[in-house]
């Protein structure tokens, strides 16, 4: 009965119209992940009108195809031009470009689409075992629970600045919060720092910073080496394309825990793959073996982040067919999409329309075996990026910087904000200013900032909500031994190795 | 290499110019090109999905010339709003307004009114309502009353965002049945929803295809609906009127408008093969579809509508304090 139900399911998968428009699916959301500024979003809300007249499965499965295309298709510019695809790849830039610049591309690039592969597997095995319990236990996550899970990730600004420098680190993400705050607030609905710019109503909108100060600030970089006749970067061969079995063995450890992490995240609604990514990338420099590494052109450090947001966009699809609650954007188009095709997510789905919940499963499994062909078959034709001349490289940028960041509201207003970051990037960036701890504030200090407040508009005020939650409590624990981790790590030095004297001199490596 | 770039760099443009409104043309018989509609809000939103209903069942009745949607977001609708009337009011340049388009100007300093625009058909009316947990104890809206009245100030009701539609139904409710609620803003339906269902919030107030899911298996208990009449989808939910209270029809309405240099011609042109599509299988197919209901007004009811509205509007948040 269950053996027929899912003989049934995946051959429904491979009716060769469902198959052909998965195909599709990949390639464009490979494609939209790439171009910066295009996201995950837009290429699923761009097919949604076609679906209008597809059969229910083809047409949710080609959204969903693409939304798996997209969030790998990130990686690729993250790697290849230290420019994310996506907010969800920006950690990936990390170690992803330095591997690039040491000429490992190529591996980088392999161990990416096999993470991304390997997440939007286990996410969706997770969302078949165990979707309707783990839905219930995000229920849990309140506002209460969600700032403290903000400070927690706003936390990591610490981690990741301690390799460059701790207060240019503290610096920038002040420096995120602040514009963060533009706009009309949360909670009272006044307006603030608008200056009665009716474009500033709405805050800064969040693609074109990181549009400027990755991908055009890197253009900048390469203008000024083009007409200092600097040749800095050695030209660049990619051994293999393949990925290595010293290379996955290791990863395996970091992706199994990213995937979990990344899948839990998925099932929390209003956590995004972008803060998930970050997350684990930063517990990866906590737990793994090869921690010491990171940031210098780690495998694991791409490895981390490319599971965790394909784990997330996975699951994410828990709340969305268990409660019919979308956790982010790309899951409320999908949502959409399967109201319209008359599909009704929730506990029925899982006992009335089992037929197209199994073939939803295996569609979503399918898509992921076909990402990685696709991902592979592609990645020949990607890699040659790095063969390019500069002079050819640097129009094609600009063009698609100027593009992506119109196109995220239609608004030439974006394209300004995205070349002034842009350009403060290029000037700050020279005294080693580093970009991740802008790109964390500026996601997760809205979310701390309307998360405490409504919490107090909850309590009436009271702070006991906070402690009342033992999750908070944990979390905000966690936060604090992260936020001082840099003052309490020589104390604990001293305790327990009194010879040795502790000191942070050797790490500044500007 | 080339082949790859070019074919990243084709791909760009295609999408830029399925999002990109393009220019006009002018014509005999109208329509003689494209008609671009631009929606003020995100994709996939009810907005969004009413305009491109529109678009796929709309072309055959505009001379089959292609109908365009593209989304021009931020500011609560706002960016869009206050551009939309200096596009070319020669019909090929449509705005989706939505009653922000009244409410906005009430609330913060804006660079439009809505007289800047003239309101052609009006397509969706989705009605607001107010929504419970099944497991509360609450079976009608009066229960719900009584206990705001005896703890005020303490019912905490979530809305899709601070001011926004559902938000000014709130304190329409609560002025009419003289009782206070804790309002608490959430950033669009779907967290209001899921606070509803985590036990964070005692009542939600979207509109009922917001919560419909929920509702149908069981989890949420519809208590009213703000409509002149009961809703198709809930004919069981009483309408305030017949709990009597004073409250009008408040909902996140959905139409058609051109900029308000359009002439008489223009719009008389373009109601008439807009009221074609929306009168149409395929439109009410898809509406429905989604959850969505058809409420059609032609331009000179939507135009009094309106008016209506702005009306309404002034004198509750006036009384409110709630422009900053």
């Amino acid at each position: 009965m269950e053996l027929e139900l899912v003989m049934t399911a995946v051959g429904n998968v491979f009716e060769p119209e469902t198959f052909i428009t998965m195909i599709v699916g990949v390639v464009l959301g490979v494609l939209i992940g790439a171009l910066p500024g295009l996201t995950a979003t837009m290429g699923v809300a761009l097919l949604l009108p076609l679906t209008f007249g597809m059969a229910p499965l083809p047409g949710l499965l080609v959204l969903i195809s693409v939304f798996f295309g997209a969030i790998y298709g990130g990686s690729i510019p993250a790697i290849l031009l230290k420019t994310p695809g996506t907010p969800a790849a920006a950690v990936t830039v990390i170690d992803g470009y330095e591997l690039t610049k040491q000429g490992l591309g190529g591996r980088a690039m392999s161990i990416s689409i096999v993470s991304a592969v390997f997440g939007g597997l286990f996410s969706t095995t997770v969302l078949i075992l165990v979707a309707p319990q783990l839905a219930q236990v995000a229920l849990r996550f309140n506002s209460p629970e969600y700032f403290a899970l903000a400070l927690f990730g706003l936390s990591i600004i610490i981690s990741l600045s301690s390799t460059a420098s701790l207060s240019k680190g503290i610096m920038v993400g002040l420096f995120g919060i602040l514009i963060s705050m533009i706009g009309v607030d949360p909670i009272i609905g006044v307006a603030r720092f608008t200056f009665g710019n009716i474009n500033l109503l709405g805050g800064l909108s969040f693609i074109p910073i990181l549009i400027g100060i990755f991908a055009f600030a890197q253009v900048l970089v390469m203008i000024e080496e083009l007409f200092m006749g600097k040749r800095s970067d050695p030209p660049m061969k990619i051994k293999s394309v393949f990925p290595r079995l010293s290379d996955l063995n290791r990863c395996k450890w970091t992706m199994l825990r990213s995937a979990t992490f990344g899948s839990l995240m998925g099932a929390m609604p209003g956590v995004g793959a972008d803060i998930s990514a970050y997350i684990s990338y930063n517990e990866e420099r906590r737990w793994s073996k090869h921690r010491e590494n990171m940031g210098n052109g780690e495998i694991a450090g791409v490895a981390a982040p490319e599971t965790a947001n394909s784990a997330t966009a996975g699951g994410s699809f828990i709340p969305l067919l268990t409660l019919g609650i979308p956790g982010d954007a790309v899951t409320a188009v999908i949502l959409g999409a399967l109201v319209m095709q008359g599909v009704r997510p929730g506990p029925a789905l899982f006992t009335e329309q089992r037929e197209l919940l199994y073939s939803i499963f295996s569609g979503m499994i399918v898509s992921n075996l076909l990402l990685l062909v696709v991902a592979f078959i592609g990645l020949r034709f990607f890699i040659k990026i790095l063969s390019i001349k500069k002079e050819f490289l640097i129009p094609a940028v600009v063009v698609l910087c100027v593009i992506g960041a119109f196109a995220i509201n239609n608004n030439i207003f974006d394209v300004w904000v995205m070349l002034i970051m842009g350009f403060i990037w290029y000037a700050v960036g020279k005294f080693g200013f580093p970009q991740s701890p802008l790109i964390i504030a500026l996601i997760l200090g809205p979310m701390a900032e309307r998360e405490f407040r409504r919490s107090l508009v909850l309590s009436n005020g009271s702070y006991s909500i906070f402690w009342e939650s033992p999750i908070v409590v944990v979390l905000v624990t966690l936060a604090m031994i992260t936020l001082f981790m840099p003052v309490l790590k020589p104390i604990f030095l001293k305790i327990f190795k009194p010879a040795k004297p502790a000191s942070n001199g050797g790490q500044d490596n500007e | 290499m080339k082949k790859a770039i070019s074919a990243v760099l084709a791909a760009t443009l295609l999408l830029a110019a399925c999002t990109t409104p393009g220019g006009g043309g002018g014509g005999a018989a109208f329509p003689s090109s494209t008609i671009n509609l631009t929606v003020a809000f995100g994709a996939g939103g009810g907005t969004d999905l009413t305009a491109r209903a529109f678009q796929a069942a709309g072309s055959q009745y505009f001379n089959d010339q292609p109908i365009t949607v593209s989304n021009v977001t931020g500011g609560g609708g706002a960016t869009w709003y206050s551009q939309g009337h200096l596009q070319d009011a020669d019909g090929y340049e449509v705005t989706v307004v939505t009653v922000e388009i009244v409410t906005l100007p009430l609330l913060q300093d804006v660079p439009f009114t809505p007289d800047d625009y003239r309101y052609v058909v009006m397509m969706n009316f989705p009605a607001a309502a107010i929504t419970v947990h099944a497991d509360s104890p609450w079976y009608t809206l009066q229960d719900l009353l009584d206990e705001a009245a005896e703890n005020p100030s303490q019912i905490r009701v979530g809305n899709s965002g601070v001011n926004a539609i559902w938000d000014l139904h709130t304190h329409a409710l609560s002025q009419a049945a003289g009782v206070s609620f804790n309002h608490i803003p959430y950033e669009g339906a779907a967290p209001a929803v899921v606070a509803l269902m985590a036990g964070e919030i005692d009542a939600v107030a979207v509109s009922a295809a917001e919560v419909s899911t929920q509702v149908l298996d069981g989890t949420f208990r519809l208590l009213a609906v703000a409509a002149s009449e009961r809703l198709d989808s809930f004919p069981d939910v009483p309408t305030h009127g017949e709990l009597g209270l004073d409250v009008p029809n408040i909902g996140g309405w959905r139409g058609l408008a051109l900029p308000a240099g359009a002439s008489d011609e223009v719009v008389a042109e373009f109601e008439a093969r807009a009221a074609q599509v929306i009168a149409s299988q395929e439109f009410n197919d898809i509406m429905s579809g989604a959850d969505l209901t058809v409420n059609f007004l032609g331009s000179a009811d939507f135009t009094a509508y309106v008016q209506e509205q702005q009306a309404f509007f002034a004198d509750m948040i006036e009384e409110l304090g709630l422009r900053e």
